[in-house]
């Protein structure tokens, strides 16, 4: 009777939470698609007019796999989340199905030069972290900060130096900037990638006058 | 309140890991690592904030993209559609640039990439009028007039591993124009024998049972029928349930049982319990055909699947992402009821396969053993029990009386005793006035 009862309960939970997610999906149609048309393009599945037809697609995809495991749904959790992890499941599929046919896995640094050499991005998100200041302190005399900033451009210094003062916080360098939080939120993760990058071309400098 | 501290000094911590977090996303992003993607957007469904703060992220990076490719349909003049007699003679300004360089013997970038694409295109329809003349070359010496053989597959000669001369002998194949013969008959097939088959379509009946009847020993015959139905039972046969009741110190109790035997076995099954009996004071059996029923549910169940493999694939080439959902609503009300249906087709052919059958056992009165005992202070007890119910039914008949009945009776009594007092008053009345006319002289005497 237990046993019943667990199963009539979870097929009352996979219904609800189907009903929840078709409306969602529904809702939400065209933002999902515009974000899974990026994806694509970013995993390099996809190009130009095609892409948004794929993005069409996976999309399609997404809301099958979706409604056919809505059990696993947690009402408590974020529905976009979880269709866009979904998205990303599917893409990383299909990545690995496409190397299997090119008869070559991809290496995170075949895809992105360089990424195995330099500093990983946890590694210079807390070095930058560090140099955050405690209010009152001035951030000039930091010869660390110093030190760093200065394998980069003026503005994204400026960019780095709002951040580090605004302790990496989005919105308080949106704010600072004028811009929204996620646009901000772009211009840092872009300065950071390309102070990393300058510090590994200074690194590779430095190992071959060495050596 | 050192809670509350604590909380104040964990937000600070926690909005720069979600910070940090991003970042990683961000960069997983941009060079299409989507393990790492997948795993954020997996701690982010559990996050409200960083899942707000990667949606809005995703919104600028597609902004971005958006005007990126705005910008690029505004096509530039080096990017614009190049026709094929332009690619292959140059753009004026191509051969402006050639005469610039007349003296270079290396043809520019541009210059190469355009020759390279032409000659492909010439070589490309080259080769395709070569493989076309090559096919059509043999088939023509080989038969003159003969028709050329039409192969939907695609498959050569080659490509099943016979060629040439083999090819004729191996491959017997029919040419009209070679000899003007008929063509061969077809291989005679036998005509499947129709005795093989039902002459009519099987009939699904669902045969039920019931008995009642008079048994020396009612327990007994419980044993015996639940003997019968465990030698059924390799054909599926079972108790369905087993009641007992009226049970006393001096016969058998009445027994109710439901048992679902082998149609096949159901009369003698039927049989064998009006065996048992002293006396069978009841027995009833009825058919109910669901043939029409069960083809009718098989029809539709098929009709279900087809529009499910049809949904299905509606689902694979719908393009909309609203079509989709509505292809999948409807695909789950199908299922839904693909699922009902083949419940009652699992229903019906399984009660049809087993039979039931209600058994009724009573004990038989002649042979309850007879009482023999006296008992003198049960008698007294009814007696007395009769005695108190016969005052107390004179009680009530009184009460009722003198509430029901006795008003009226005053009532009519009166009106009875008025009507005899008024008679005898008139004939009193009479009697003293003929009395005093006999009593006055007569005038003329």
């Amino acid at each position: 009777v237990s046993l019943d009862e667990e199963s009539m309960e979870q097929t009352d939970t996979s219904t609800a939470n189907r009903t929840l997610l078709r409306g969602f999906i529904e809702a939400e149609t065209e933002t999902l698609q515009r974000t899974l048309r990026y994806y694509l393009l970013r995993a390099g599945l996809a190009n130009g007019q095609g892409a948004t037809l794929a993005a069409v697609e996976l999309l399609n995809e997404v809301v099958v796999e979706a409604l056919e495991h809505a059990d696993r749904f947690k009402a408590s959790g974020q529905p976009k989340a979880w269709l866009l992890g979904i998205a990303a499941n599917l893409i990383k599929r299909k990545q690995a199905e496409r190397a299997t046919r090119n008869r070559r896995e991809p290496l995170v640094r075949d895809l992105y030069p360089g990424a195995g050499n330099t500093l990983s991005e946890d590694e210079l998100f807390d070095r930058l972290a560090a140099l955050t200041a405690p209010p009152g302190q001035d951030l000039e005399a930091n010869e660390g900060a110093a030190t760093i900033l200065a394998h980069v451009s003026d503005g994204d210094q400026r960019v780095l130096r709002l951040a580090v003062l605004h302790n990496l916080n989005g919105a308080a360098l949106a704010q600072e900037l004028g811009v929204t939080p996620g646009a901000a939120r772009v211009r840092l993760h872009r300065a950071l990638n390309r102070l990393r990058h300058a510090w590994h071309v200074q690194e590779g400098q430095k190992g071959e006058s060495d050596g | 309140m050192d809670r509350r501290e604590a909380e104040q000094t964990r937000q600070p911590a926690r909005q720069l890991a979600r910070e940090k977090t991003l970042y990683r996303y961000s960069s997983a992003l941009e060079r299409g690592d989507f393990e790492v993607v997948s795993s954020i957007l997996r701690e982010a469904e559990q996050d409200p904030p960083l899942e707000r703060m990667i949606l809005e992220m995703n919104e600028v990076y597609c902004a971005e993209l958006e005007d990126r490719q705005s910008l690029a349909t505004q096509v530039s003049p080096r990017h614009r559609w190049t026709s094929f007699p332009r690619l292959l003679r140059g753009s004026k300004k191509e051969k402006k640039m050639n005469e610039l360089h007349s003296r270079r013997w290396l043809p520019s970038g541009d210059g190469l990439r355009n020759a390279l694409i032409a000659g492909s295109v010439v070589l490309g329809v080259v080769l395709t009028f070569a493989i076309g003349w090559s096919l059509y070359a043999p088939s023509k010496r080989a038969g003159g007039e003969t028709a050329l053989t039409v192969d939907p597959w695609g498959l050569t000669r080659s490509d099943v591993g016979v060629s040439g001369d083999d090819a004729d002998e191996s491959l017997p194949h029919y040419t009209p124009a070679q000899t003007g013969a008929p063509p061969p008959a077809m291989p005679q097939v036998d005509e499947p024998s129709l005795a093989g088959l039902p002459q009519e379509s099987e009939r699904l009946i669902i045969r039920n049972g019931r008995i009642s009847m008079s048994v020396r020993d009612t327990r007994a015959a419980r044993v015996s029928v639940e003997a019968m139905v465990a030698e059924m039972a390799a054909e599926g046969a079972y108790v369905i349930s087993s009641e007992e009741y009226g049970e006393s110190d001096e016969g058998s109790p009445y027994i109710t049982m439901s048992i679902r035997v082998p149609v096949s076995r159901f009369d003698e099954a039927m049989d064998r319990l009006a065996g048992l009996a002293v006396k069978v004071t009841a027995r009833h059996e009825s058919g109910q055909d669901v043939t029409e029923e069960y083809v009718d549910l098989e029809a539709r169940l098929e009709s279900l699947e087809a529009a499910r493999q049809r949904l299905l694939e509606i689902m694979q080439e719908t393009r909309t992402t609203k079509d989709l959902l509505q292809a999948e609503e409807q695909l789950t009300a199908r299922e839904a009821e693909i699922e009902s249906l083949k419940g009652r087709v699992q229903y019906l052919a399984q009660s049809a396969k087993l039979a039931s059958i209600w058994i009724e056992l009573q004990p038989y009165i002649l042979s309850q053993p007879v009482g023999d005992r006296w008992l003198p202070a049960e008698t007294a007890r009814q007696a007395l029990e009769t005695l108190v119910d016969s005052l107390r039914g004179l009680g009530d008949f009184m009460l009722f009386f003198a509430i029901a009945v006795l008003p009226w009776m005053a009532a009519l009594g009166l009106v009875v005793y008025g009507v005899v007092r008024f008679v005898l008053w008139r004939v009193r009345v009479s009697r003293e006035k003929r009395a005093a006319e006999e009593q006055s002289p007569d005038p003329a005497t």
